[in-house]
């Protein structure tokens, strides 16, 4: 088969790829409430709001997602040299890394709520932990799992030179820095705090109100993802295929335009700028819609 | 990120204490993966958690005077710190050997090499972190120092029990061509950092965050077991592990002001 | 030997640099508190970073590259600075969706009166108790340069590293470690959020930099030495 086509192909693949574990990415972490927003569901019991969130403080998100991924492909690795065959391998190492997930998770759970349980009366609720832990890990294993591919597809189609692991670890790194760029600021600046109108930042006054009403019954972490998962998720999922899938897809057109290096180098360089360009150009538009739209604040 | 942490909680052990144990049973961890490649998981792996623990011990000290920046930036730049100094001692003594005709027995020697440039490395970085940055916390060196040790003694301490061996061949053909020195960077971080990070509050008791520092020393010694593919390690650690982390539970349940089992919030007392 | 030595201290001066430039606002920024992406700096600056790494390292595996050619080393660093900058333009303009579509905040810059490239007011636009929301564009712009100095930084460390004669492997994870270094120093020296070079914060840079400076120099000393044996 034409090599070209074969490899975007791999790319097609490991975009969508990429694209389903940042949007699992962001569920799971939503979930769990972890990453920044997740100071806010610290803050609760300190301002009066005993809650039922999960409080899953394991690092940042880019921290804990290269943990993740790293020993999903450690293991995958270690089973590729065995002679297993590539999906086995790949879904024993995320398990592998499913279970750390848990173990971490509940750790962090315990430790941040016991932490602050004696001062503020914030009771342990253990079926909040039993509830999330599966959505959780399972959320998690789903973006292990599409990073740990797309990982694998880097090296072994699309010329990376790094060994498996370590493209893992910095896949992980990148997919959790742009779950909790993107995707979190859903869940923190407006999930959190529903009661208060639409359309504003929250006031530093407010923070640590956070809301422990749901739409129906007392608010746990899985209604928090069904409301992100309306937008939040899949523009995480998007922002990380997009990521992966311009970035090839960049070298691929030097390489069917191009004729020698230089030239191949220079015109993927150039598409990538304009791609940024374009970005840029949007993001303005994106801010002027908004001023047209909400307008200044006049009462003041 | 603003939580800072809860204070100075009393401590089971002086800090000290714990760094030097550490650093000893990680040190005698390597030298035992390195003459019984046989048991170098089982005890190797086993030894090097001493390292993270000691590391959790230390970043719990300094992170509850609150960094700015959350706790992990500082696990994260005391194992940035340890991958080059693991990477740099091994290779050193190589080029020391080679170029100026020392025995080869400066090989046996890798682990304190490695020592003593982590800790090079992490007083000068830790000294400028307070001049010319300007961080206001009195025991920034000190930490950075020890956090730069903990963090190199545990990726070599792994990648030794992995490799089977701290020999520049064995690490750079066994841990670093394979990736796997990029699982021990991140593992053996986030053991680093995760205790007191999960633990932290008013409440914190150092008791816990000993007993989490621990579960995630031996939680990492698995992940290698298995990347290993060696079962008796596996089988081992994870038993260990479950020991530990269930008296981790079981504290937290004993020190938690209630457990409920049903979504009720607690009545306010007004 | 001395050519790479020079590059590792360019580079962690670069990348230091760099993290000053791209629009963090922490913890605050992901409640629509602070301008600015809601992350932290160091774990923004090293997706970034090493995407743009990656990108770099693609470029210089490629069979026919000549790391004694400039030209070619020209062509690396460019590569992993449109690397990054994809990265960070990407992130920044799906997070402003979010912010302007799902949180209904205007982007708006708080250290700021008018915004110096598209001359906008930006005070009036901001929600009352807060400091400021999402990315306005000299944010966006400060980003990407940001992302292009972090790819260059980092592309540049590691084309140090290789020119030493290391493997990639070696060279990558080296790389990987002496970013989280300098990313963190940078980190520290901004305590945490910075909205882009027009916040005040921007004025210490120097510190960050002579620390980098400093601590790349007697890292690039160390790996230098190692690599005369490799």
């Amino acid at each position: 088969m034409d090599p070209t086509l074969l490899v975007l192909g791999a790319l097609a693949l490991s975009g969508a790829a990429a694209t389903v574990a940042g949007c699992a990415e962001d569920l799971e972490s939503d979930v769990g409430s972890q990453s920044n927003p997740n100071s806010q569901v610290q803050l609760g019991p300190q301002m009066g709001n005993i809650h039922r969130y999960f409080n899953k403080a394991i690092s940042g998100e880019p921290v804990s997602y290269g943990l993740y991924v790293a020993a999903a492909g450690a293991v995958a690795w270690a089973l590729l040299n065995m002679g297993l065959n590539v999906p086995i391998a790949l879904i024993i190492g995320s398990g592998i890394a499913a279970f750390v997930h848990g173990a971490y998770s509940v750790s962090s759970y315990l430790g941040r709520i016991v932490g602050q349980s004696q001062n503020f009366g914030q009771p342990v609720y253990m079926d909040v932990v039993l509830s999330h832990l599966g959505p959780i890990v399972g959320h998690g294993f789903i973006a292990v799992f599409c990073m740990l591919l797309a990982a694998y597809l880097a090296t072994s189609v699309l010329g990376n030179p790094f060994p498996l692991p370590l493209v893992a670890l910095i896949f992980g790194i990148t997919v959790g820095a742009i779950g909790s760029s993107t995707g979190d600021v859903h869940y923190g600046a407006e999930r959190e705090y529903q009661k208060y109108p639409f359309g504003g930042g929250v006031p530093v006054a407010n923070q640590g109100d956070i809301d422990i009403k749901a739409e129906y019954g007392i608010r746990n972490g899985m209604d928090s993802s069904y409301f992100c998962s309306k937008l939040g998720g899949p523009l995480t999922g998007l922002t990380f295929g997009l990521i992966i899938f311009l970035d090839g897809w960049r070298g691929i057109i030097g390489e069917i335009v191009g004729g020698d290096l230089v030239s191949k180098s220079i015109i993927a360089i150039v598409v990538g700028i304009v791609i940024v360009a374009i970005a840029a150009y949007l993001n303005r538009m994106v801010e002027v819609y908004a001023r047209k739209k909400y307008g200044p604040y006049t009462d003041r | 990120m603003s939580h800072g942490g809860g204070g100075h909680a009393a401590e089971l052990y002086p800090e000290n204490q714990v760094i030097v144990i550490g650093a000893i049973l990680a040190i005698v961890g390597m030298y035992i993966s390195q003459f019984f490649p046989q048991v170098s998981m089982l005890l190797g792996g086993l030894l090097a958690s001493g390292a993270t623990v000691a590391g959790a011990n230390t970043t719990r000290r300094v992170a509850a005077y609150g960094l700015g920046t959350g706790v992990p930036s500082i696990g994260m730049v005391s194992l940035g710190l340890g991958a080059i100094s693991t990477l740099a001692g091994v290779l050193l003594a190589g080029v020391a050997i080679s170029q100026f005709n020392l025995p080869k027995e400066l090989l046996y020697g890798i682990p304190i090499i490695v020592t003593v440039v982590s800790i090079v490395l992490g007083y000068i970085v830790g000294k400028l972190t307070v001049n010319p940055i300007g961080m206001k916390i009195p025991i920034m060196v000190e930490s950075m120092t020890k956090l730069s040790l903990m963090g190199a003694l545990s990726i070599l301490g792994f990648c030794a029990a992995y490799a089977g061996g701290f020999y520049p061949d064995t690490i750079i053909e066994g841990t670093v061509k394979n990736g796997v020195i990029g699982l021990a960077f991140i593992a053996a971080g986030m053991a680093i950092l995760h205790p007191f990070n999960a633990c932290l509050g008013p409440n914190e008791s150092h008791k816990r965050t000993l007993l989490l520092a621990i579960a995630c020393g031996f939680i990492t010694w698995f992940m290698f077991s298995i990347a290993k593919l060696d079962i008796v390690s596996s089988v081992a650690s994870i038993l260990l592990w479950g020991i530990v982390y269930r008296e981790f539970v079981k504290q937290s349940l004993k020190d938690a002001c209630s457990v409920l089992y049903t979504p009720e919030l607690p009545k306010k007392e007004m | 030997m001395a050519i790479p030595l020079v590059e590792i201290t360019l580079a962690g001066a670069i990348i230091n640099a760099s993290v000053h430039f791209v629009p963090v606002g922490g913890a605050p920024a992901a409640m629509a508190t602070s301008t600015g992406v809601g992350t932290g700096t160091t774990q923004l600056a090293a997706g970034a970073g090493f995407t743009g790494l990656m990108a770099a390292a693609i470029m210089a595996s490629q069979k026919g590259i000549d790391l004694s050619n400039p030209i070619h080393l020209a062509i690396i660093l460019l590569s992993g600075a449109v690397g990054s900058m994809i990265m960070l333009a990407l992130t920044m303009l799906l997070g402003q969706l979010i912010y302007v579509f799902g949180v209904g905040v205007v982007p708006a810059a708080d250290k700021c009166e008018k915004d110096p490239i598209t001359g906008d007011y930006q005070k009036s636009y901001i929600t009352p108790g807060t400091t400021g929301h999402a990315v306005p564009t000299v944010c966006f712009i400060s980003g990407l340069m940001g992302a292009a100095l972090g790819g260059i930084g980092g592309g540049l460390a590691y084309i140090a590293l290789k020119q030493l004669g290391f493997t990639s492997e070696v060279a990558g994870i080296i790389a990987v470690g002496f970013f989280f270094m300098n990313a963190v120093l940078a980190s520290y020296n901004i305590g945490g959020t910075i909205e882009g070079f027009h916040d005040p914060k921007f004025k210490k840079i120097p510190n960050g930099i002579i620390a980098s400076f400093i601590a790349s120099l007697l890292t690039g000393v160390i790996v230098v030495g190692m690599s005369i044996g490799a």
